[in-house]
């Protein structure tokens, strides 16, 4: 039978590494928030989308999470008018991302969030086998 | 007088304490989880007066469930929290109570065990 307490770390951090995956997309969306293509009428960036899957561990009989699949977000390009641009069409149209300043901006803080939150419970339990421990000392 | 069997009581508490601390971090883990429910450990009143029916063993060497420590179960559907659109149930606002509950309970336990082993101690110097 494996500690529960060593089984909640091992859930926590890998909850820890799932949020930081997303924090990843969530940075390259924003970086590429105003990406466009190079050659008339070609497509700009696409925005990425993460989404989580919970995995039962065979050893420990718990339910780990992990990052299932990066898809590309299906929302239609922001269109604008500027003929000079190198990416412009015919009719001088460019197509710019599909990003959303807000919306990421609101997922990279839910993310912050979620990895706190894991972090606080790893604080928890190392503190709990602290106190086992502390049992031997001083008595 | 019944003999007072505190320090397996107070153990098989910490027992169950770190499998809900483990329920807990499996719930915060899975918080953004689409379809995730959220678990938490039958209560510990229920562990203490289940009467132990193990399953059968074909060997000795067989490994037993532990005993007394609880297992994960389904959380009735929470009405006081939210569910979100995804289907996933967990709130992490909940979750930290619950944790926070779980390292008070466990603090309170270890020094309660504390002062009865000093008590004993204290006893047999005489």
């Amino acid at each position: 039978m494996i500690d529960p307490i060593k089984v909640a770390i091992q859930v926590a951090s890998s909850g820890l590494e799932a949020q930081s995956r997303r924090m990843l997309v969530v940075s390259e969306n924003l970086a590429n928030a105003s990406t466009t293509g190079n050659t008339p009428g070609a497509d700009p960036y696409t925005r990425k989308t993460v989404s989580f899957e919970s995995v039962l561990d065979d050893i420990s009989g718990a339910n780990l999470v992990r990052v299932d699949r990066v898809d590309s977000d299906k929302k239609p390009y922001r269109v604008e008018y500027d003929p000079s641009h190198p990416a412009a069409d015919a009719d001088g149209n460019v197509k710019l991302p599909n990003v959303d300043m807000l919306v990421e901006l609101a997922d990279m803080r839910e993310s912050n969030r979620s990895y706190e939150a894991n972090l606080q419970i790893i604080k928890q339990a190392r503190s709990l086998s602290s106190m086992t421990i502390d049992l031997l000392r001083s008595s | 007088m019944d003999p007072v069997n505190f320090f397996s009581l107070a153990s098989q508490q910490n027992r169950w304490l770190s499998v809900r601390q483990s329920a807990v971090a499996q719930n915060v883990a899975n918080v953004n989880t689409p379809g995730y429910k959220a678990v938490d450990v039958e209560p510990f009143e229920a562990v203490l007066n289940s009467t132990g029916i193990e399953m059968q063993k074909t060997r000795a060497s067989h490994l037993s469930p532990m005993s007394g420590a609880g297992s994960e179960a389904e959380t009735e559907e929470n009405a006081k929290w939210q569910v979100v659109h995804s289907g996933n149930s967990v709130s992490i606002e909940e979750q930290m109570l619950k944790a926070g509950e779980v390292s008070g309970a466990y603090q309170r336990n270890t020094s309660v065990m504390k002062t009865f082993h000093r008590m004993l101690l204290a006893a047999s110097r005489g």
